[in-house]
């Protein structure tokens, strides 16, 4: 109520002496609506806001109903086309093995598109999760490599590891930087032919933390300059002709670059056209510790700041 | 000690592939629906595991563990929970809720298998 006699008070000022009775209430009248339309402005803001929060939860309950929804049918296609290749290995029968073989691999590529999808959605509502714990760093290379190798001799690439790291366990999200891994190896599969894909894995200090350094470097076709920042964007390809010719989601790197800033690191390219690419992914070998270790000052700091306030 | 095995899926396509590879393995499988039946028939068979989906029309998975261990009282009954959620909190309820292990589909039968050799031997 202090606002209506302030605003044609103020206004009164103003117009010295020539306010009349019918002039004040014309005023008063005028700084009341505006007063409603702003309360009623602020009403509508924070309903939309109220809309589009309901409207994200929803879609993120969509999706995750879709996503649902889509494995369960892809799980009948995958087990009954692997019994389907059994069957056909028992009998010998080359052509039926090879057709189910194609369906299984199909099935594959669509379950890793709805999850590429899936993934993109969780970094959107910030509800991507990185679960970290320690490991021994070995196995998480046979892993890799076991499902590296029969990708890139897809095109027919020869796949090698050249591991110059003497690190035996290591702490962060083993599932993440495994996916990041076969992520780039695939890449690199995807755009070779008859070539060479190599992961060299190598210690890398950074600003007095320890880190891994994977490489992978391919000797496909490579990447234009101008494409080179461009493809760690979201829905970005090197241009539409790659997506006709190559396929894919475009949100691969994308996805790459979040989880990599995730694990406490970064990924970037280098390439030449008609020669090769080779991509590094860095990230720290004891996440949760410096994770701590970042958390712990600002703690500490926070805690001074309040203590000199008091 | 019976390797009787318990399998509870509502969608029957899969229920059936999976009973099917899992007796190629020698295994004797129970498979029923949903929920209320798995409730029914772990009192009538008695099996060491169970391999339940959480999805399912009358009783979902964690209702229906949540009766089944109030009718072990030996405790020595394990459960697979498999499921086609791809949410990483899900693996951590399917954990509060009393599951041994978690498996998500499409099912990777070396996995399943793996677990289940893990559970039967334990």
């Amino acid at each position: 109520m202090g606002a209506l006699t302030l605003v044609p008070l103020s206004m009164g000022v103003d117009f010295t002496g020539t306010l009349s009775g019918a002039g004040l209430a014309v005023e008063v009248t005028v700084a009341v609506g505006a007063i409603l339309a702003i309360v009623a402005f602020q009403a509508v803001a924070q309903e939309r806001v109220n809309a589009a929060r309901r409207e994200n939860e929803a879609k993120s309950q969509f999706l995750a109903t879709m996503s649902h929804e889509l494995r369960t049918p892809l799980t009948s296609i995958i087990a009954y086309a692997e019994e389907l290749a059994f069957s056909a290995e028992e009998g010998g029968r080359e052509r039926d093995l090879h057709d189910a073989n194609v369906i299984v691999e199909a099935s594959q590529h669509l379950l890793g598109l709805i999850s590429e999808l899936m993934d993109f959605s969780k970094i959107q509502e910030g509800k991507f999760e990185i679960e970290a714990r320690t490991f021994q760093f070995a196995k998480l290379i046979d892993k890799v490599s076991a499902v590296a190798r029969p990708l890139a001799a897809r095109n027919g690439n020869a796949f090698s590891i050249e591991c110059c790291t003497k690190l035996e366990e290591i702490d962060t999200d083993e599932a993440r930087l495994r996916q990041c891994l076969l992520n780039l190896i695939s890449n690199a599969s995807k755009f070779t032919h008859d070539g060479t894909i190599r992961l060299r894995i190598s210690d890398e200090w950074r600003a007095d933390h320890r880190g891994l350094l994977f490489e992978v470097s391919d000797t496909g076709i490579g990447i234009e300059k101008e494409q080179m920042e461009r493809i760690f964007e979201r829905f970005r390809q090197a241009d539409e002709t790659v997506t006709r010719r190559y396929g894919g989601t475009g949100l691969g790197l994308s996805i790459v670059r979040e989880i990599a800033a995730r694990l406490g690191g970064d990924v970037s390219v280098k390439s030449e056209v008609g020669v090769g690419s080779c991509f590094s992914l860095w990230v720290l070998t004891d996440l949760r510790r410096i994770e701590r270790e970042v958390m712990e000052p600002q703690t500490q700091l926070k805690t001074n700041k309040e203590r000199a306030a008091a | 000690m019976t390797q009787k095995i318990l399998l509870v899926e509502d969608h029957e396509a899969n229920r059936a592939i999976i009973k099917r590879r899992l007796e190629r393995r020698g295994l004797e499988v129970v498979d029923v629906e949903d929920g209320r039946r798995a409730v029914e028939a772990y009192e009538l068979h008695k099996p060491r595991l169970i391999i339940m989906d959480l999805s399912m029309p009358n009783m979902g998975g964690f209702d229906a563990l949540s009766r089944i261990r109030e009718l072990d009282l030996d405790g020595q009954l394990r459960c697979i929970a498999v499921t086609a959620h791809s949410l990483p909190s899900i693996a951590e309820r399917c954990k509060q809720a009393g599951f041994d292990g978690f498996i998500t589909k499409p099912i990777d039968f070396t996995q399943l298998s793996d677990e289940i050799d893990r559970h039967l031997a334990a």
